[in-house]
């Protein structure tokens, strides 16, 4: 499939906002001999007017699967990996920067890879590297509730990491029926014991705490304030490791949140 | 009492154990528990003491019939007393852990009574949390030093960690400072874990070989080692007695980790540093510092504290003192040294070493190219030659230690200077009694260093 001769045009890809949908802007960015000027996805409306006129990419699942087939096959799945982690990321623009990559993939291998210093390649592991960060910190940063219909838990990731997190959550907890609702994108992970996880849109969860909910929060907070040595307080360290933008979300630390109100 | 106010006692008597890693045990959750490890640890929250908190780290009981002099636990010393029961801490860990705050739970106590008679009560609580809630979680316990074969058996068939603490770093500090303990009480469980843990991994990998599910297998004796924990700044061993302790702990015992604990007074007693005195926060970061060296940069404990210069350099990091005390090894072409090699240039860490030589398979690397790949320059620069390194301009040396200078040394407080023995090639480098000011300390510590070169 790989073509050189692609030119920029002046259209703008408009997308789903799916991993499918985006494959398949690699496939017509192929199939057209063109690269757009922007990739655009529902995700990521903010009401501004395109840079050019947009055209919408169905998606076709026997394209998007001969895209991903082919990444493998030519590149490597580390390559692939890697493309589908930051396609996961908070990255500026990152479907342009994608499509460049997947296009150097298919045009030079996996070599491509090893060029931890061209730009594209530095920007790419950048951004995979804050999203893998974020997914293990939010291991262990979920806070859960105990309501009545299971466990739950609310977070505002920078990164959509609800897929990355949810085979621990599921291994670790798979007894439990859980939800995690991300609240920056507006998606939820849901577990049932037994049955798969699934990640889907979702509203908000509305469940109360159960009675004995307040008594157990309560214990974590004594312990938290108890466990902390005086004589060697470091705020600075503190805040290093756990990002004041985590605190909202965590049951021992939403007091110190500036601007917390209680509730 | 009520349970939070057990809870606040005995998470305060437990706050001092520098230990709270959940890492190396790798085991998947299990359909009938609750419950998984992580090969890499995973921190939960951070103290206000900037701490990762990943396990739940608790005393069983505060209440001690022994007497160690830097212990606020002694029997000697007035503070409310507490012991939980085994089934509420049992209930208490799986509550914390079923809500993520834990990754599991961090068990020590004081001596209750005898070693045996407290094993059994730690044991009893481990038991239920095992048993009864199916908790497949991390579980590191301290055995007590004194405790029979027996004991420590079977806690280590509960725990994913067991481990002792060493304490003091010499014998005759330890007679002196706590005397119901020995060393021997304190090495002969040591050396059992080791034993016994080698026994279950190599178990493990028969089990792996023999194609059992990991999750069906027995969890074994102590599956992710031992580790230990020493105070540093009670008594008067140097840097390089500890360091060389710490070496030979790692080589004999194959202990994961050792803990350096900053010693924070707790009693008036002349045999130990005044009420008054702040911990050793500095010495305690540079020791930890050395022990990177030790398990991940392949550096002995006689190149890092040799006879002559017993004592860590207040003002810089390990890795720099080495670099300048042998300066015959660099630079080091980034382009074709071994991997040993580059790790052995202060700034370059494991990581930023294995990308070095992924990136030069494909170019000769240059200072931007390092830049790029994520190296940092700031001290990596003067040992170092790539590419385009013989165009720069010469920096004076005096400018090239400044820059080499730990700004962290300041940042700990300009007291803690003064708490190192530092000498480098016999002259005193400066603390806070011997200079004004932070600024003046610095200075004079880069003229000293600059004219040792
Ligand atoms: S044995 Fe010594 S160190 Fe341990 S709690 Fe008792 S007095 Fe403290």
């Amino acid at each position: 499939m790989h073509n050189l001769n692609a030119v920029t045009a002046n259209v703008s890809y408009r997308y789903d906002g799916s991993l499918a949908g985006f494959y398949c802007c690699v496939f017509d960015s192929y199939a057209r001999k063109e690269i757009p000027a922007a990739i655009s996805s529902d995700e990521d409306d903010n009401g501004q007017i395109p840079l050019a006129p947009e055209r919408w990419v169905l998606i076709n699942p026997g394209q998007a699967l001969r895209v991903r087939d082919g990444l493998a096959i030519k590149g490597t799945l580390r390559a692939r990996d890697l493309l589908e982690h930051v396609f996961l990321s908070c990255m500026e623009r990152r479907e342009t920067a994608l499509l460049a990559f997947a296009r150097t993939v298919f045009a030079e291998g996996s070599r491509v890879l090893e060029r931890l210093a061209d730009p594209l390649v530095a920007r790419l592991l950048k951004a995979e590297k804050g999203l893998l960060g974020e997914a293990h910190l939010l291991t262990g940063f979920v806070r859960f509730t105990q309501t009545e219909a299971g466990l739950v838990s609310i977070i505002g990731p920078k990164n959509f990491v609800l897929p990355l997190i949810a085979p621990h959550f599921a291994d670790r907890l798979g007894g439990e029926a859980f939800l995690i609702y991300d609240k920056t994108h507006g998606a939820a992970l849901v577990h049932e014991p037994g049955k798969p996880w699934t990640v889907a849109r979702m509203e908000p969860p509305r469940e109360q705490p159960t009675d004995d909910e307040t008594r157990v929060q309560a214990l974590w907070r004594r312990f938290y304030k108890t466990i902390g040595i005086a004589e060697r307080e470091n705020p600075v360290c503190r805040r290093s490791h756990m990002p004041m933008r985590y605190w909202p979300y965590m049951t021992e630390m939403k007091e110190f949140y500036p601007g917390y109100n209680g509730s | 009492m009520d349970l939070s106010d057990k809870l606040a006692i005995l998470a305060d008597s437990a706050k001092f154990d520098a230990a709270c890693t959940s890492s190396g045990s790798n085991r998947p959750g299990r359909p009938d528990g609750v419950g998984s490890t992580v090969g890499a640890g995973i921190c939960h929250s951070f103290a206000s003491d900037g701490r990762c908190i990943s396990l739940l780290k608790v005393l069983f009981s505060n209440a001690c019939v022994y007497d160690c002099r830097y212990c606020a636990n002694r029997r000697g010393a007035d503070g409310p007393r507490a012991a939980f029961t085994p089934e509420e801490l049992a209930e208490l860990t799986i509550a914390f852990y079923r809500r993520n705050y834990i990754e599991g739970l961090f068990l020590s106590s004081a001596v209750a009574r005898s070693p045996d008679y407290t094993m059994e009560r730690m044991i009893g609580a481990l038991a239920i949390l095992r048993g009864k809630y199916r908790f497949n979680g991390y579980i590191h316990a301290k055995a007590i030093p004194g405790a029979s074969p027996e004991a420590v058996r079977a806690l280590g068939m509960l725990a994913d960690r067991l481990s002792v603490n060493i304490e003091l770093p010499s014998e005759a500090s330890l007679n002196r400072l706590a005397p119901d303990k020995t060393r021997a009480g304190i090495l002969e469980p040591m050396s059992q874990i080791m034993k016994g843990s080698e026994q279950s991994y190599l178990e493990s990998k028969a089990l792996a070989l023999s194609r059992v599910q990991p999750s069906a297998a027995p969890r074994g004796f102590a599956p992710a080692g031992q580790s230990t924990q020493m105070i540093i700044g009670a008594t008067p061993e140097t840097d390089r007695a500890i360091m060389r302790l710490a070496s030979g702990l790692y080589r004999k015992y194959r202990l994961r980790r050792v803990f350096y604990s900053a010693y924070i007074p707790v009693s008036d007693d002349s045999a130990l540093p005044a009420l008054d005195s702040p911990p050793p926060l500095l010495r305690e970061h540079r020791l930890y510092q050395a022990d990177f060296l030790l398990r991940f940069y392949g550096f002995d404990a006689e190149e890092i504290l040799p006879e002559d210069s017993p004592s860590l350099n207040a003002y810089l990091d390990p890795k720099c003192s080495w670099a300048l005390r042998n300066p015959e090894r660099f630079p080091v072409d980034v382009n074709r040294a071994p991997l040993s090699d580059l790790l052995r240039v202060p700034g370059i860490g494991p990581k930023s070493a294995e990308r070095v030589m992924t990136a030069r398979r494909q170019t000769r690397l240059t200072i931007d190219d390092l830049r790029r790949i994520g190296v940092v320059l700031k001290r990596a620069r003067f040992f170092i030659e790539a590419a385009d390194t013989a165009q720069g301009p010469r920096v004076s040396r005096e400018d090239a230690v400044r820059a080499l200078l730990d700004p962290n040394a300041g940042r700990f407080g300009f007291e803690q200077l003064s708490m190192f023995d530092s000498m480098d090639r016999g002259r005193r480098l400066p603390g806070a009694g011997d200079a004004p000011t932070l600024r003046d300390a610095v200075e004079e510590a880069v003229a000293c260093i600059t004219s040792t070169l």
